[in-house]
């Protein structure tokens, strides 16, 4: 790692944090020793947390307000009735079978005819639930290409995958292209704290990708707007090899608002019945994605 | 005899509904602390204590016990906060209190001493104010992390998994807030002496 301010600023939240390598750490501190900026930067972020930590006021509340929270949600408890979903599941399941059974009976009493054929309709009921059984069980057996999901990828889970590599490209950087006639906010985005997992099994039939996942963190970005977004990335093996600039051509990026935890959801749902991990880019709905405007969901 | 607890959420599971109110009593507190440091609202806050609660109650079953409970409740807490933000902002009802940075111009920098000031209390309460302040002017996202983190005394890894995001992303908003917070209380960090 190069020992510049620009590397080490994003490495000093968690250094005041202990949160750092002892590779990282000794990085820092050796920057630290000779860079008066970085150490001012480091002693006023650690003022700042001492600040807060000693002096936000934390919100409470009386006894009796917590007395008359819990009267109230008992009660609401209460009537609700059964709660467990697998109760409810068992009490609705009875309730089906017990109209299924009335209704075949009253049907045997009312057609001869069924009564006369009933053995072949068992037969032929049977034979319909043994194929949707094995179809659905042939269905759950894994198949190529594995099937990555970006919650798993958010969650860490193929960090410790052993098909998985796991490595850091810190000097990426991307350009954007702007098409003409529309304003860039910034005319490059550095990118910084690149992840990336290299899948040993390819993603897709025909290519294999990286998965990279990017955060951006830019000292212009307007409060609360995606400065700090995932950037879920895929882009030819070679590019990351070969070259240290992503031009527009060799990826195409995502920038993820995770924190819409019911259209995240829905978004999980959805994604798990489509195959691939290209599949999932194409199918991510619009409304979980925030685009940059050079970036056009259709071309993705 | 008190029951531990693993026995209490065993005893839940299993339908006891007695066995929710000693965890609603272990747990309130932090609840209704973590619900108004979201919403900034009594009314919501409440609200999302009684749907945090509700859903403890219905989902048990659901929870493996592979991380720790009060790690569950502090995710399904944060959701349900965030979802009554994301509700209210949809109903512009009560819009969020968005306090402009022009209004962090505290000129203390040759007022706030600590040391053997006799207005030294009066200071603390406007210090605390000022923080106060500061920490419930940022964005969501960023307020979030910096109460789990700094406040609760999380750790990357819990707020990420409460977050379901990656813990990347829980450096980065930390370090990101971290900056604004400076920024926002710039003439303080400035006037405390350098340890």
């Amino acid at each position: 790692m190069k020992l510049t301010c620009n590397n080490i600023q994003r490495f000093i939240s968690d250094y005041i944090d202990d949160a750092l390598s002892s590779r990282d750490a000794a990085n820092v501190e050796k920057h630290l020793s000779f860079c008066s900026v970085c150490r001012r930067e480091v002693v006023a972020l650690k003022k700042t947390r001492d600040l807060v930590v000693d002096f936000y006021v934390e919100p409470e509340a009386s006894e009796n307000y917590f007395h008359q929270f819990e009267v109230e949600l008992h009660r609401c408890i209460d009537n609700k009735g059964p709660i467990h979903f697998d109760q409810r599941i068992r009490t609705t399941l009875a309730q089906f079978i017990w109209m299924f059974v009335t209704q075949v009976r009253q049907s045997f009493s009312r057609y001869s005819l069924l009564r006369r054929n009933a053995l072949p309709l068992c037969a032929l009921i049977l034979l319909i639930v043994t194929g949707f059984v094995v179809t659905h069980l042939q269905n759950q057996t894994p198949t190529s290409p594995p099937i990555v999901f970006l919650d798993e990828i958010d969650s860490g889970k193929l960090n410790t995958s052993s098909e998985l590599e796991q490595g850091s490209y810190s000097e990426c950087r991307t350009e954007r292209k702007y098409p003409s006639g529309v304003n860039s906010p910034t005319s490059a985005a550095n990118v910084e704290n690149v992840d990336y997992w290299k899948l040993s099994e390819p993603m897709t039939k025909d290519t294999e990708e990286y998965i990279i996942v990017m955060h951006v963190s830019k000292d212009d970005a307007i409060p609360g707007d995606a400065e700090d977004s995932d950037l879920i990335v895929f882009s030819k093996p070679d590019i990351l090899d070969s070259q240290p600039l992503l031009q527009d051509d060799d990826y195409a990026t995502l920038p993820l608002d995770l924190h819409d935890a019911p259209i995240y959801e829905k978004y999980q749902l959805k994604s798990r019945k489509l195959s691939g991990f290209l599949g999932h880019l194409m199918h991510v709905p619009s409304e979980l994605l925030t685009i940059p405007e050079p970036y056009d969901l259709s071309k993705l | 005899m008190e029951r531990t607890e693993a026995l209490l959420i065993d005893h839940l599971r299993e339908g006891d509904d007695t066995a929710l109110a000693p965890l609603v009593q272990k747990y309130k507190r932090l609840v209704h602390r973590l619900a108004m440091q979201i919403t900034k609202n009594h009314e919501d806050a409440n609200d999302v204590m009684q749907e945090t609660f509700i859903k403890v109650h219905q989902s048990i079953h659901t929870f493996r016990q592979e991380a720790a409970f009060e790690t569950w409740i502090y995710r399904i807490a944060v959701n349900e906060a965030l979802n009554f933000v994301k509700r209210r902002e949809r109903r512009r009802e009560i819009p969020l209190e968005k306090t402009e940075e022009t209004e962090f111009h505290p000129d203390v920098r040759h007022k706030f001493n600590i040391a053997n000031d006799p207005q030294i209390q009066a200071e603390k309460a406007e210090l605390r104010h000022w923080v106060t302040k500061a920490v419930n002017s940022l964005s969501l996202k960023h307020r979030i992390v910096v109460i789990l983190h700094e406040l609760e005394g999380l750790t990357h890894a819990e707020i990420a998994s409460i977050l379901n995001c990656s813990e990347g992303t829980v450096r980065s908003r930390l370090h990101y807030a971290r900056k604004q917070l400076r920024n926002l209380l710039k003439p303080y960090v400035d006037a405390t002496k350098n340890p």
